[in-house]
């Protein structure tokens, strides 16, 4: 019996295990996997101090507060210089509304062109090619990377937007699942309508098509919702893929 | 010990891991859980687990003893899970009612017919077979990874023989031999 079982690995590894090997794919899958737990990561450095926070800004409110309430008895704050300062409230004219508001389409169709049309090889190349990385501090950087997209998707975001994009939101991942499975992505249409009850919500409906190695064509409906910025006016604060009807399972599977 | 992956950072040493062990963590994978999906399953958490870890990693063992600790555990924790069970019923049924010639053909090459009788082996068994014979690690070593005892060690290995024997044996009989 023993000298059956020498050279074990050869003997299995010729046969029952033969079919069995770590391929490029599984180890794509692996980077892939980690480089998104990461992103995550860095997206939220305050939640550890965040209590902190909480407290620090309760105090502030209270203590503000009461500086309000005895300036108001004192009549300090009450003179008459500030009353004049109350301006007409701000409003947009009808027609400027409804420019911004094609406008605000536009920048979100944009993007859906953006991250539908691919995999876009350049962006990908900068992704996972590690001579764009380099360490700093122990933190990975990749100067390259984060500049295109700043080019890319820049001026349709506002800064924090973008990177919660990025790094949150599934942004560019579409582009990842198609060029690992080798998929054409393309993007056809969108239907963007704004919200009826809060005029900074849009909601999308993007049709999608993939196809692989010349066969047929397949499209699904990607929804998601936008929230445009208050502060920096027609750039886009919030950007999330809701159902896909299960695209990126498939571009995975 | 001379760590060949010492000057790379965390990914590259990744990399360079997979590269060097993939498929030994695989195969070791696929001979405990006997289905490839699972054993590719299984690899990619391994090296993942393994990336998230590889700052405790402090050259106590060599990079493969660490790695076949990492998947021995976890293909035990697939084996423990209700899923596994419910799929191997299935695979079970699978395996029984579509038997390929070639499948025949080749199973009365010697190997591997060594080698299916192995897999056929209950887990206790099986796993000390294949990480004394098929992965080349010494009984001490196989105690530790295994936290059981040496003597065990060696009493479960001569009774894994034993009962390969009289599978072979039995199978011989079966068909004529």
């Amino acid at each position: 019996m023993e000298n059956k079982l020498e050279n074990l690995k050869e003997k299995m590894d010729k046969t029952v295990l033969k079919d069995v090997y770590f391929d490029d794919k599984h180890a794509r899958h692996v980077l892939n996997t980690i480089k998104k737990s990461e992103f995550k990561k860095r997206e939220f450095p305050l939640k550890n101090k965040f209590n902190a926070l909480l407290s620090v800004s309760v105090v502030s409110i209270l203590f503000l507060g009461i500086i309000y309430f005895v300036g108001i008895q004192l009549n300090l704050l009450d003179g008459p210089e500030r009353r004049p300062a109350g301006e007409p409230k701000e409003t947009l004219p009808l027609k400027e509304e409804a420019a911004s508001i094609e406008e605000n389409k536009e920048a979100i169709k944009k993007i859906l062109e953006l991250e539908f049309t691919g995999p876009d090889e350049k962006l990908m190349d900068l992704m996972w090619n590690p001579k764009y990385k380099t360490v700093v501090n122990g933190q990975e950087e990749n100067k390259e990377f984060d500049q295109y997209i700043e080019e890319k998707y820049g001026p349709y975001f506002t800064e924090s937007g973008l990177q919660s994009f990025i790094a949150a939101f599934g942004g560019t991942q579409y582009h990842t699942f198609a060029y690992n499975s080798e998929y054409q992505l393309s993007f056809k249409d969108a239907m963007i309508e704004q919200n009826e009850n809060n005029p900074r919500l849009f909601t999308f409906i993007a049709k999608v098509g993939y196809q692989k190695n010349g066969e047929e064509e397949k499209t699904v409906n990607v929804e998601g919702k936008v929230l445009i910025s208050t502060e920096e006016k027609g750039k886009i604060g919030e950007f999330q893929y809701g159902n896909d009807e299960g695209l990126s399972d498939k571009l995975r599977e | 010990m001379i760590d060949p992956a010492e000057n790379l950072n965390r990914e590259e040493k990744l990399k360079w891991l997979m590269n060097a062990y993939g498929n030994d963590v695989i195969r070791l994978a696929f001979t405990y859980l006997k289905q490839k999906e699972l054993a590719e399953d299984v690899a990619q958490d391994v090296f993942i687990k393994c990336y998230e870890k590889m700052d405790s990693f402090r050259n106590e063992s060599s990079y493969k003893t660490w790695l076949i600790r990492i998947t021995v555990n976890r293909c035990k924790d697939v084996l423990r899970s209700w899923h596994y069970k419910n799929m191997y019923i299935t695979n079970f049924f699978k395996q029984q009612t579509v038997p390929s010639l070639d499948y025949q053909v080749i199973e009365n090459q010697e190997n591997e017919l060594i080698a299916k009788h192995i897999l056929k082996l209950t887990i206790k068994y099986r796993e000390i077979i294949i990480l004394f014979y098929y992965q080349d690690l010494s009984i001490e070593e196989v105690s530790d990874l295994l936290k059981i005892n040496a003597n065990t060690v060696k009493t479960r290995l001569h009774r894994g023989r034993q009962k390969l024997k009289e599978s072979l044996e039995g199978e011989g009989t079966i068909h004529g031999k």
